[in-house]
C-alpha cells in the first residue's frame, strides 16, 4: 500500500482552471470540467483562451481548442508585466461563453528591464541617470575568479 | 576606523526528507551521508576551531526543517555511524592498494579525515551535530534561521493556507529544536510571489533574502539596489542577493570552485575500480555511485592530473583574498554614494562547501581569517545585528523572482515536472476543507489529519520538481510525489467516510514520522492560533454608530456578528455605540461588552450629533481606561465614529485600524454640497490616520486609495460575513424542486445601475428554451416604472412580477422556491444580496462588476455576464435552468464557499491578524 505509484487521476470530477506564472513570457494552465459542465458543452466546441487586462477589461490574445475535458497548456510569448486571465468555454454566433475563470497572475517585468540605480554617477555617463547592472558593475571594476583560472 | 562596508555570508543547508526504515540500505539516503561527511561535518569543525581561536567570523546559516529532523533522526544517524565504518574500510583496502602509488598520500588523508568525522560526530558531538550549531548560535558566531517545512517552492504552491503552513510547520519545528524562534526566513530557491511577505509579516518574521531582480525589479525601484534592505509593505526586511559574489563562487565558467587545481568532482573510484572491489563499499551494493575517493585535479584537460592538496589550498587561499579584495572594492564605490554603509549578501547552497568545491570550507576559512586579521573595511555581520542598527529606509512592492535558471520558475515548471501541481493543488484544497470540517478532531480522526498534513507538506517539496528537471534519479522523484499524493488522498477519503485504517495510519506515521508535533489546524481557513508566533491584542475597542438593537444599515449588523466571532477566538471586546431609546447603557451580549451613549439630536442637528456622539463615546472610553480596562487596539467603523477613534488612539498611544463600509463619494458617485465634502474630509482623515484600513472588496480599495490618496498596501480587504442562520438556512437543503414554471429572482433597487433592465430584455430568449419561466423583481426605485414599461414593450409583463418591498421573512420565502437568482448589476461596490442568495442555496448570475465580481468564481459558485448584455445573460439563466446537475454543483460551491471565506469566525480571524500586525508594529 504504501509504495503505490501507480499514475495519480488526473480528473478529480471538480471544474478546475487554473493559470501559472512561469517567467515573464510564459504562462502555464491546466484545467478539468465536471460532468456537469460537459453538459453544457455538449454539440459545441470548448475553448481555452488567454486574455490580458487592458484598460480594465480582458481582451483574449491567444485562443485554442483542445480536445481534452482535463488537460494543461503553455501559453508563449506573453507580454512581461501583464496581467492575464485564462477562460474556458464555447463559441456560438461569434460570441465567447466562458464557463470557467482562472484566477488573474501577473506576469514580472523582463530581465531586460533590470535596471541598476546607480546613485550620483560622476566616473561616467550623465550622473544620477540610472544604468544597467553590468555597466555599473564595470564602473566599479569588478572582475570575476577568471582571472585566477589559469 | 569605520567599516566602508558589511558583508553577510548566508549558508543554506537543505536536504529532502529521505528516509526508509523499510530498506537497510536505500541509495538516496546516501545524499545525506555524503553532505554529512563532506560539508556539514567540515563546516562545523572550521567554525569550532574559529571560535576557540578567537577569529571573531559571523555567519547566517540557513538549516531546512527536513535537514533538522534528519540531523536528529535516531534511525539515520546510526544509519550514518555504519555508513562512515563502511568508508573505513574503504580507506584501509584503499592504503594497503594505493602503496607505492602516486595516490597513496591522498588515500592516507582520506582514512585520516574519516576518523575525524568519526570521532567528531560519534565522541564530540554524541551523533547530534545540531547542538553543535546551537551553541555557536548561543556564542554569537552563528544566526542560524530556517525555510519552508518540506522546501515548498512558494510561488507554486497555491492556497494561502498552504503557504503559511508551509511557513508555520517549518517555524515550529526550529523552535522545537533551538528553544527559541528565528528572525529571518530563508525562501525555498530564493522564491518570491506577492504576498508572500505578508504571510512572513504574520508569522512574526523580520526578514528574508531573495534573487538580485527581485530588488531591481521592485516599485518603486530602491535607490541603494541591493546594497540595502528594503521594507515590504507588511513590514517585513528583505535583502537582495549580490550578483558579483554570487558569480564568481557559483559560475559554472569563471567561479572558483572550476580551477584547474581544484580537485575533480567528477573522477571517483566508485564508478572506476573493478565491481568486485568496489562493491562492498557500495551504500546500496547495487549500483556504482560516489565514494568520496577522489584522486584527480580539474586540470584543464585530459589525461587528469593526480590532485595535490597543497597546490588546492594555496589556490583557495587566492581565491580567498581575491573575494574579500572586491568585496572591498565594492564596499568603497558604494559607500560613497548611499546614505548608509553597503550591505553585500553572499548566499549560498551549504552543499557547495565541501561536496561540489571540495575546497569550499577551506576557502571559508581563509575568507574568515583574511576578514578578521588582514583589514578593516568590511565587517561581517549577520542580518538582525544589520537590522538592529540600521532600519531599511525604503518601503517597496517587490516583485516575482527566484534564483533558478533565468530567474523565475522554469525549473520547477517544465514539462517535466508540471504534472505535479495538479495533485498538490487538489490535495492543498482537501486539506484546508477537511480542516474546516473537523476543527477539533481527536484521537485516530486526528492523527489521520495530522498526517495527511504531513504527506501534503512531503509531496510539495521542491527537490522532487527539480530531480525531475535535471533528469537524474528522475524515478525517485517520481514516485515520491505519487506515493505522498496517493497516502494523502487515501487518508482524505478515509476522513471523509469516517472509516480509518488504523493499520494503513500507522504504518505512514511510522515512514514519514517528520513533525511530530504538527498540527493539522495550520491549514484552516480560521486558523489565528497562538503559534502564528506574534501576539494578537487581546482588548479591543469597537466603535460602531449602530449596534443592535439599533439598526439603519448593514454596518449594525457587521459590528454585531464581527464581535461576537471576536469573542469565540478569545478577545475581550468592547462596544461603544449610540443609545436608542430602550435599550440599555451597559450590558453584555455574548461575551461583548457594550456601553450606549445617549445623544440627541439626531434629526434637527444631524453634525452637531455625530460631534456629541464622538465626545460622548470618548468620555466613556477614558472612564473604562481609567477603571484598569486596558484596550489593545481600537477599530474603528466609518467617519461617523472618527474622531473618536483618532482622539482616543492618540491618548492612549494605541494602534487604529478602521473598517470603511461605503465612501460618500461612491454612494452619491461624486460630492456635490458642503454637508458630503464634510463627510468626505472625515472619511479622507480617519483613512489617511488609519494604521490601516479594511474595507469589504478590492473594488472598494481601490476607491479608498484613489478618494484618499492613500497606498494600496494600507489596505486589507475582508469581505463582509453572510450568516445563514438569518436566512432560515439551518445547513444543506440543496436545490429547489424542478418546476414547469421556473422563478427568476431579483432582489434590490430599482434604479438603472442595478440592471434591472438587463434580465427584463434576456426574459424572451430565455423564454425560448425554458417555455414557463417567471421572473420576481422585489425592490422599490424610480426607475419601476420604466422596468414596466419595458416589461411590456418586450412581451414579457405576464412573465413578470412586480412585488415591490419585501420583508425578511419575505425574502426567505422567496429565496426558498427561486430557481436562479439574478443580479445583473452595472455597479456594485459589494453586493451582500449575492452572497445571500449563494446562502440560500440558490444559484446566481450576477454583472461582472466590482464587489459582486470578486465574491462569484466563474463555473464554479456561479455565473458572471459583463453588464448590460441581455442575451449573453439569457445563456447563462437558461443553461442553470436546464442543467439541473449544473445548477445543483455550483450550489454545493456556493454553500461552502459561505461557511468558510465568508463565515464569520473566518473573517475574525483575519481581522486578528490585521490586530496582529498593526499590534507588533506598534510595539516596535
Amino acid at each position: 500500500m504504501l509504495n503505490a505509484t501507480d499514475q495519480l487521476p488526473v480528473e478529480k470530477g471538480e471544474n478546475t482552471l487554473v493559470l501559472l506564472v512561469q517567467s515573464p513570457r510564459v504562462l502555464f494552465t491546466y484545467w478539468e470540467v465536471s460532468a456537469a459542465v460537459r453538459e453544457s458543452l455538449k454539440g459545441r466546441e470548448m475553448v481555452l483562451r488567454l486574455c490580458m487586462a487592458e484598460n480594465g477589461r480582458f481582451s483574449p490574445r491567444e485562443v485554442v481548442a483542445p480536445p481534452f475535458f482535463a488537460g494543461d497548456w503553455y501559453f508563449r510569448d506573453v507580454i512581461p508585466g501583464g496581467h492575464y486571465r485564462c477562460e474556458l468555454g464555447w463559441t456560438e454566433n461569434g460570441g465567447f461563453y466562458p464557463l470557467l475563470y482562472s484566477e488573474v497572475v501577473e506576469t514580472p517585468p523582463d530581465k531586460a528591464a533590470w535596471a541598476f540605480p546607480v546613485p550620483g554617477r560622476r566616473v561616467a555617463g550623465k550622473a544620477g541617470d540610472p544604468a544597467p547592472f553590468v555597466e555599473a558593475a564595470r564602473e566599479v571594476g569588478i572582475s570575476s575568479g577568471v582571472l585566477w583560472k589559469k | 576606523m569605520v567599516p566602508e562596508g558589511y558583508l553577510f555570508v548566508v549558508l543554506h543547508a537543505h536536504l529532502p526528507f529521505v528516509r526508509h526504515p523499510e530498506k537497510e540500505r536505500q541509495l538516496e539516503e546516501n545524499w545525506f551521508y555524503q553532505a554529512l561527511t563532506e560539508c556539514y561535518l567540515p563546516l562545523l569543525e572550521l567554525f569550532h576551531r574559529l571560535a576557540r581561536e578567537g577569529v571573531g567570523f559571523k555567519l547566517t546559516l540557513s538549516l531546512s526543517p527536513t535537514l533538522i529532523t534528519m540531523l536528529t533522526d535516531e534511525l539515520l544517524t546510526r544509519r550514518y555511524v555504519a555508513y562512515l565504518e563502511r568508508l573505513l574500510r574503504l580507506a584501509a583496502a584503499e592504503k594497503e592498494r594505493t602503496a607505492g602509488t602516486e595516490v597513496h598520500s591522498l588515500a592516507l588523508l582520506y582514512e585520516e579525515r574519516l576518523y575525524r568525522n568519526h570521532d567528531l560526530f560519534v565522541n564530540a558531538c554524541g551523533k547530534n551535530i545540531l547542538s553543535g550549531f546551537a551553541a555557536l548560535q548561543e556564542q554569537g558566531f552563528l544566526e542560524i534561521i530556517t525555510t519552508c517545512a518540506t522546501h515548498g517552492y512558494l510561488p507554486l504552491v497555491r492556497s494561502r493556507e498552504a503557504r503559511r503552513a508551509q511557513i508555520l510547520a517549518g517555524l515550529d519545528l526550529y523552535a522545537r529544536h533551538f528553544g527559541r524562534r528565528p528572525q529571518g526566513f530563508w525562501l525555498p530557491e530564493c522564491g518570491y510571489a506577492p504576498g508572500v511577505d505578508e504571510l512572513l509579516a504574520t508569522c512574526g518574521i523580520r526578514y528574508f533574502f531573495v534573487e538580485t531582480h527581485g530588488i531591481l525589479n521592485a516599485s518603486p525601484p530602491p535607490p541603494c539596489g541591493v546594497y540595502a534592505p528594503v521594507l515590504t509593505a507588511a513590514g517585513v526586511a528583505a535583502f537582495g542577493r549580490d550578483p558579483d559574489s554570487s558569480q564568481q563562487v557559483w559560475d559554472r565558467q569563471v567561479g572558483y570552485p572550476g580551477d584547474y587545481w581544484y580537485r575533480e568532482y567528477y573522477r571517483d573510484i566508485g564508478y572506476e575500480l573493478p565491481w568486485e572491489y568496489i562493491e562492498p563499499f557500495l551504500p546500496s551494493g547495487e549500483v556504482r555511485t560516489d565514494t568520496g575517493f577522489k584522486y584527480h585535479r580539474i586540470t584543464g584537460s585530459e589525461p587528469k592530473g593526480v590532485y595535490e592538496p597543497e597546490m588546492a589550498r594555496e589556490r583557495a587561499a587566492a581565491h580567498a583574498a581575491h573575494f574579500l579584495y572586491h568585496r572591498q572594492r565594492q564596499a568603497a564605490y558604494w559607500s560613497q554614494y548611499l546614505e548608509h554603509k553597503p550591505v553585500i549578501v553572499c548566499p549560498y547552497d551549504a552543499e557547495l562547501f565541501g561536496h561540489w568545491w571540495y575546497e569550499g570550507p577551506q576557502w571559508l576559512e581563509f575568507l574568515f581569517r583574511k576578514v578578521h586579521y588582514d583589514q578593516n573595511a568590511v565587517v561581517l555581520t549577520t542580518p538582525s545585528e544589520y537590522l538592529a542598527a540600521n532600519p531599511p529606509a525604503v518601503t517597496v512592492t517587490l516583485s516575482h523572482s527566484s534564483w533558478g535558471e533565468e530567474g523565475y520558475s522554469k525549473v520547477w515548471l517544465n514539462p517535466a515536472n508540471d504534472w505535479i501541481y495538479r495533485h498538490t493543488h487538489y490535495a492543498e484544497a482537501r486539506m484546508t476543507e477537511l480542516c474546516d470540517l473537523h476543527p477539533e478532531a481527536e484521537g485516530v480522526l486526528r492523527r489521520a489529519l495530522n498526517q495527511a498534513a504531513r504527506e501534503l507538506l512531503l509531496a510539495q517539496a521542491s527537490d522532487w520538481a527539480f530531480i525531475l528537471h535535471v533528469g537524474s534519479t528522475a524515478e525517485y522523484a517520481a514516485r515520491r510525489v505519487k506515493e505522498h499524493v496517493t497516502r494523502f488522498n487515501r487518508l482524505a477519503d478515509e476522513i471523509l467516510a469516517g472509516r480509518i485504517s488504523e493499520e494503513a495510519l500507522g504504518e505512514m506515521e511510522a515512514a514519514d514520522n517528520i513533525f511530530p508535533a504538527l498540527d493539522y489546524r495550520i491549514y484552516s481557513r480560521f486558523f489565528s492560533g497562538e503559534s502564528l508566533q506574534v501576539r494578537v491584542p487581546r482588548q479591543v475597542l469597537l466603535l460602531s454608530w449602530e449596534y443592535p438593537p439599533h439598526i439603519v444599515g448593514g454596518l449594525g449588523r457587521h459590528v454585531y456578528d464581527l464581535s461576537r466571532a471576536l469573542v469565540s477566538f478569545g478577545n475581550e471586546v468592547t462596544v461603544v455605540t449610540a443609545q436608542v431609546s430602550g435599550s440599555r447603557v451597559t450590558e453584555e451580549v455574548d461575551g461583548v461588552v457594550v456601553h450606549r451613549v445617549p445623544v440627541e439630536g439626531y434629526e434637527s442637528d444631524f453634525l452637531g450629533w455625530v460631534t456629541r456622539l464622538n465626545e460622548e463615546m470618548v468620555a466613556v472610553a477614558r472612564r473604562l481606561w481609567d477603571r484598569e480596562t486596558r484596550f489593545e487596539v481600537i477599530h474603528g467603523h466609518d467617519w461617523l465614529v472618527g474622531a473618536a477613534a483618532q482622539e482616543l488612539a492618540g491618548r492612549f498611544a494605541l494602534p487604529l485600524v478602521v473598517t470603511i463600509h461605503a465612501t460618500e463619494y461612491g454612494r452619491y458617485q461624486g460630492i456635490y454640497n458642503d454637508l458630503q465634502y464634510r463627510i468626505h474630509s472625515a472619511e479622507r482623515s480617519l483613512a489617511r490616520s488609519a494604521d490601516r484600513v479594511i474595507c469589504c472588496s478590492n473594488y472598494m480599495a481601490q476607491e479608498i486609495s484613489r478618494l484618499f490618496d492613500v497606498p494600496l498596501t494600507k489596505i486589507t480587504v475582508i469581505p463582509n460575513g453572510v450568516d445563514p442562520g438569518s436566512l432560515g438556512i439551518g445547513g444543506w437543503r440543496g436545490l429547489a424542486p424542478p418546476s414547469e414554471a421556473p422563478e427568476v429572482l431579483f432582489l434590490g433597487r430599482l434604479v438603472p445601475e442595478k440592471g434591472v433592465q438587463d434580465l427584463i430584455r434576456a426574459l424572451p430568449l430565455v423564454a425560448e428554451r425554458v417555455p414557463g419561466v417567471t421572473a420576481v423583481i422585489c425592490g422599490q426605485g424610480p426607475y419601476e416604472g420604466e422596468l414596466k414599461r419595458l416589461a411590456a414593450e418586450v412581451g414579457v409583463f405576464r412573465r413578470v412580477r412586480f412585488a415591490g418591498f419585501v420583508d425578511g421573512a419575505a425574502r426567505n420565502r422567496l429565496l426558498q422556491e427561486a430557481a436562479v437568482a439574478v443580479f445583473p448589476s452595472h455597479y456594485e461596490p459589494f453586493g451582500i444580496v449575492a452572497l445571500e442568495a449563494m446562502a440560500a442555496q440558490v444559484p446566481v448570475v450576477v454583472g461582472d462588476t466590482g464587489g459582486l465580481s470578486e465574491v462569484v468564481e466563474q463555473g464554479i459558485d456561479g455565473f458572471k455576464v459583463p453588464p448590460g448584455q441581455p442575451e449573453v445573460l439569457a445563456r447563462y439563466i437558461s443553461e442553470v435552468l436546464t442543467n439541473r446537475s449544473l445548477a445543483e454543483e455550483i450550489c454545493r460551491h456556493a454553500w461552502r464557499k459561505v461557511c468558510s471565506a465568508y463565515s464569520w469566525r473566518h473573517i475574525a480571524a483575519v481581522t486578528r491578524e490585521v490586530y496582529a500586525r498593526v499590534g507588533s508594529a506598534w510595539q516596535e
